[in-house]
């Protein structure tokens, strides 16, 4: 029923031309870090309030990048990732205690929170 | 009736051929691509779709023209490293931003939505792998900037 909702706001939108913002707030400018990395064991498909998804893939390696409020920041070279909605937006992972909280946005240099938080599958 | 519609039909189809692409396909110029200029990245922009052949907008790069989004067609240009705008001149605008390193090569899917009225021309960053082998068979078509 929600994959229903979100493809009918999706579609409507694509009509109209005129899918919603991806959702941005100010965050503290990123000081960047490094030494750490993760790697997802499984995908994880996380909706946006957009209505469209993004995916990050199954035994993708992701590289801490920085810190920001909200988390650490994480990026990747295996994968592209990408927030549609009226705008197409570059982003990288902000994690908080092994959750996804949202994104960052690296040339906007904003954040985009998620509604829920993920759990990331993590290899050991 | 029928006749009319073949001719019809036709037609389209020709007009939609004349407007592709004609040039060397990326695969048969990647032996003599010139390589990435030093302390820049490469942005290769390129439209698979014949969906919509006669909307070809130009693409604009931080506000600045680099070429036109010509169905089964490619271009690139090579850039320094920082923050990047793809915007088109369609009448809805989807801008497309990204990151571009140093010595790192972006591949950016030209895609058409279809509005109710006209289609719509839009830049999507796409994995290397995805990009690679997309544009194989599609056609340079140079760039405003003029760089072969």
């Amino acid at each position: 029923m929600r994959s229903f909702y979100s493809l009918s706001i999706v579609l409507v939108a694509l009509l109209l031309g005129c899918a919603p913002a991806v959702i941005q707030v100010p965050t503290s400018a990123m000081t960047p870090l490094d030494g750490k990395h993760m790697r997802l064991s499984e995908m994880v498909e996380v909706g946006l309030s957009t209505g469209y998804t993004t995916v990050l893939k199954p035994q993708t390696t992701w590289h801490l990048a920085g810190r920001v409020d909200q988390g650490e920041i994480y990026k990747t070279r295996d994968q592209v990732l990408t927030l549609e909605g009226s705008h197409i937006h570059e982003a990288y992972l902000v994690v908080q205690d092994g959750y996804l909280v949202g994104f960052y946005l690296p040339v906007e240099r904003t954040f985009s929170p998620l509604s829920e938080k993920v759990l990331l599958p993590l290899e050991e | 009736m029928k006749n009319r519609l073949r001719v019809l039909a036709g037609t389209l189809v020709a007009l939609s051929l004349l407007s592709c692409a004609s040039g060397p396909t990326f695969h048969e110029m990647s032996a003599s691509l010139a390589g990435t200029e030093s302390g820049k990245g490469r942005i290769y922009f390129y439209r698979t779709a014949v969906l919509g052949a006669a909307i070809q907008p130009e693409v604009r790069l931080n506000g600045e023209a680099v070429g036109k989004a010509v169905p089964q067609g490619f271009f690139y240009v090579d850039r320094p490293p920082g923050n990047y705008q793809v915007s088109t001149t369609t009448e809805v605008e989807r801008d497309l931003t990204f990151t571009l390193e140093e010595g790192q090569t972006r591949y950016v899917r030209l895609s058409i939505s279809m509005g109710l009225f006209v289609g719509h021309v839009y830049g999507e960053l796409v994995d290397e792998s995805e990009g690679k082998s997309e544009i194989v068979d599609t056609h340079f078509i140079g760039t405003s900037a003029g760089e072969v």
